[in-house]
């Protein structure tokens, strides 16, 4: 046990990065408004990134209107399994996972039959600009990840993704999400995904938690949530280092998936990363963003 | 690079300089340039004819000294008035020969009041009944409902206020006896003096009943006063109050309401003596109501011209003649509150809230409607529009169109919701119909979006704190205090600016996040 007394509550709130001073120090200050549409719309950001040479999935397809789709169906079925989501999307909304063709029907991630006039309406709500920011989208058509075998029954319920945050392309704080029955498959915290802290140094995960709340194991199939090392994690970091220096964006959210065959890619990037990794990792921000600006400036060694 | 914090300390002086100089030197008194608070009463009389002959009597209301009536608007179709003066009062008859099936009759004026209160000579003893001028004897005589000549009265007399008496001890004593001494029950028809005293309890004209009989047993002379107590809102409800005549003028009293020798800007008297305030045919299903809003007038529009050269009243009069009111004036001053107030709420509560600037303009909408009417008709208007846009969401359109179809939407629902509010009588719903559509019809689709994203339950909760964002911008956007002085110095919207800026700087933690951060704040931290 630590003798050290715990710190007063109101020197703990100055440890915590909140919307406000997030988006006052890093986000509007640091990262221009001209470049943000890089980040948001995730057909900019793989061109961008594919120009410096940083691996991201395989696009196999781009739609900007519905001819465009119709005529695809032939190809969609050729390409078996694949992911569309919205160029522009939020919170993961619109994107459907297609594992396959059975010769009738497109089947979903869970084995579900997908009728073609569904995937067809659910591309057509994407360009319509339903999930999106702006008022119509496109569609990203993209080979579907599977996850390293090194993830192991932590990828059982979907693909995990690992977040890094990023100052000047330094990596200041991390954590895996990892999807769960709950969460329907998907890697959003909000949606009752895991959240599991890694250590930036060595790839350690050390402390998990659901909606909030400190947990040990996954709660669909019981894998250890803790003390489990992710794979390749020195090209993890050194991937998310790249797409962030890629990019005019100093303070950037890069998510990275760690594919079977090809390796970390980087999924997305975000310009105004999330604050709840804070709560993941059981620790503020604003000490390791203020570290990193100060050892910039040379005032801290 | 330009400090917010210097321009902001920069503003903040420069306004407060402006509204010291006006005060100090430029002969700014407050209370020339303050706006009056004054009421817009409109009264409805409901009845039915059966073909017989009818008849309705009652009171208007007289400008004097102390409350100033204008514009006057009658409506009666087919039933003929007419007006006439009988010694304070102004009484107005309406009549016909005939009358078959439902009338309503309408009144509308605008009234303003100036609150008075007067200081009685103390120790002045009380006149004989010798220096009583004719015109008032009537007013020291008991009547059937003031029994002024009854033992009981006299016994109370001497025992609160035995003899020698003062006037001011003695208007004291039975002032402090009948609003101290009575209990208060609601209003249940006429309660005579001497029922009130009897049972030791009484409304407000049993009360000032009583108050009127002990005057007259005393020897001052003394009157029934009535009238409405203004406030905003519907209600059926009257007053009464009493006047007591010292060295030649009439006093006011309240036993109701404990004033002595005063009587507050809301009072609207509308007749002297005891009388009653409507008296009609029988047999004609007789209702009515008084509906009062507030409004706010440049002194001047009431007739004074104790303006000062270049008062903020300036401002008004250059509005009123290009034929904006005021009233708009007012908006375009508040509106900046309302502002500011959302982005406290926003940026230093967290409330997450539908638009940006939406409940200031929620709040400027709901000032015809009041508070709670306005909330619930918007609530009334987002359900029903944002039901739609589901249904809409199936035929697959394009955003603008689909908007258009809303927007449509929004306006069919207003007119319904004000033709239901006005066939039902339904408070001041009838108002909806003047919310700002545009923004109705966007919040209807960021409602619809919601849902359809984060489920009702997020919805429902972003819903509930606009609505929160809407009370607090309408009670300081609402507040008379505030409109008042910032329409009289409006050199103060400088620190309005400033405190934005201020606000924009805020980097410390809003309230809602010390709920997220919990754990984080409680020490549950990894080492």
């Amino acid at each position: 046990m630590r003798s050290r007394p715990r710190p007063a509550p109101w020197t703990r709130a100055r440890r915590i990065l909140g919307i406000n001073a997030r988006n006052l120090l890093y986000v509007h200050r640091l990262n221009p408004r001209r470049h943000f549409p890089l980040a948001d719309d995730k057909v900019r950001t793989k061109s961008a990134l594919q120009a410096a040479g940083v691996p991201v999935p395989e696009t196999l397809a781009i739609f900007s209107n519905l001819l465009e789709v119709s005529a695809a169906q032939a190809a969609l079925r050729e390409a078996e399994e694949f992911v569309i989501k919205p160029a522009s999307g939020r919170q993961g909304g619109g994107i459907v996972i297609v594992a396959g063709h059975d010769g009738t029907h497109f089947r979903r991630a869970g084995g579900a039959a997908l009728p073609w006039e569904d995937l067809r309406r659910a591309m057509g709500d994407i360009l319509f600009g339903v999930h999106s920011v702006g008022q119509a989208d496109r569609v990203l058509v993209e080979r579907r990840i599977r996850p390293h075998a090194g993830l192991g029954y932590l990828a059982a319920m979907g693909l995990p993704d690992i977040r890094v945050i990023l100052l000047h392309g330094i990596p200041v704080m991390s954590m895996m999400r990892i999807p769960t029955a709950a969460s329907s498959g998907r890697a959003n915290l909000h949606q009752g995904a895991l959240g599991v802290a890694i250590r930036l140094a060595d790839g350690e995960a050390f402390r998990a938690v659901l909606r909030r709340r400190p947990i040990d194991r996954h709660p669909d199939n019981g894998a250890p949530l803790t003390g489990f090392k992710v794979p390749l994690w020195d090209e993890i970091l050194d991937v998310a280092r790249r797409a962030a220096r890629a990019l005019p964006l100093p303070y950037l959210g890069a998510d990275v998936v760690l594919a079977a065959d090809a390796g970390p890619l980087i999924m997305e990037v975000n310009v105004r990363p999330g604050l709840e990794i804070q709560n993941v990792n059981g620790r503020g921000l604003r000490r390791p963003l203020q570290r990193i600006a100060g050892r910039l400036h040379g005032l801290v060694r | 690079m330009l400090k917010a914090g210097w321009t902001a300390l920069a503003l903040f002086l420069t306004a407060a300089g402006l509204v010291i100089y006006k005060v100090a030197f430029a002969g700014y008194g407050l209370e020339s340039i303050v706006p009056v608070v004054a009421y817009e009463v409109r009264t409805v009389i409901r009845l039915e004819g059966h073909d017989d002959p009818v008849r309705v009597r009652t009171f208007l209301p007289r400008s004097d000294a102390r409350q100033t009536i204008r514009q006057e608007e009658f409506s009666s179709g087919d039933l003929r008035g007419s007006e006439e003066f009988a010694g304070d009062n102004r009484r107005i008859t309406w009549s016909a020969a005939a009358v078959q099936g439902p009338r309503t009759i309408t009144v509308s004026y605008q009234a303003a009041g100036r609150a008075v209160r007067f200081a009685l000579p103390p120790g002045l003893a009380i006149p004989g009944a010798e220096s009583i001028p004719p015109e008032v004897r009537p007013d020291l005589q008991a009547t059937r409902s003031i029994q002024s000549d009854a033992p009981e009265v006299a016994e109370l007399l001497d025992r609160i206020a035995p003899p020698p008496r003062t006037v001011d001890g003695t208007l004291r004593a039975v002032a402090d006896f009948t609003h101290g001494q009575l209990a208060n029950v609601p209003f249940k028809g006429t309660t005579d003096a001497l029922t009130a005293l009897r049972l030791l309890e009484g409304s407000c004209n049993g009360k000032s009943r009583l108050f009127v009989a002990l005057a007259r047993r005393a020897g001052l002379p003394a009157r029934l006063a009535g009238g409405l107590i203004l406030a905003p809102g519907t209600k059926r409800t009257s007053h009464q109050w009493v006047e007591v005549r010292v060295n030649g003028i009439w006093i006011p009293f309240c036993p109701l309401n404990g004033h002595f020798a005063e009587i507050p800007a809301r009072y609207l008297r509308l007749y002297t003596g005891d009388e009653a305030l409507f008296t009609h045919s029988a047999n004609i299903n007789f209702d009515y109501s008084f509906t009062t809003r507030r409004l706010l007038m440049g002194r001047q529009a009431l007739g004074g011209n104790d303006v000062p050269p270049w008062a903020s009243a300036r401002l008004w009069a250059l509005f009123g003649r290009i034929g904006i009111p005021l009233d708009l004036l007012r908006i375009l001053i508040m509106l900046p509150l309302g502002a500011m107030v959302t982005v406290a709420l926003r940026n230093v509560v967290g409330l997450r809230v539908f638009g940006t600037f939406l409940p200031a303009l929620i709040a400027v909408a709901c000032r015809e409607t009041g508070l709670w009417w306005g909330l619930l008709g918007f609530g009334m208007l987002l359900i029903l529009v944002g039901l739609a846009r589901f249904v809409l969401d199936r035929m697959n359109l394009l955003h603008t169109p689909k908007l258009a179809v809303m927007l449509t939407l929004v306006i069919l629902a207003m007119i319904a919701l004000s033709a239901t509010a006005v066939a039902y009588e339904i408070g001041t719903l009838a108002f909806i119909s003047l919310f700002p559509i545009a923004v109705t019809t966007l919040t209807a689709e960021r409602f619809a979006i919601i849902v359809e994203e984060e489920g009702w339950r997020e919805a429902a909760t972003v819903s509930l704190q606009t609505i929160v964002g809407v009370a607090a911008c309408y009670g300081v956007m609402e507040s008379p205090a505030l409109q008042s002085v910032f329409l009289a110095f409006p050199e103060l919207l400088l620190a309005v600016i400033a405190v934005d800026l201020w606000l924009g700087r805020w980097m410390g933690l809003r309230l809602v996040e010390y709920r997220r951060f919990a754990g984080l704040l409680r020490g549950r931290s990894h080492a």
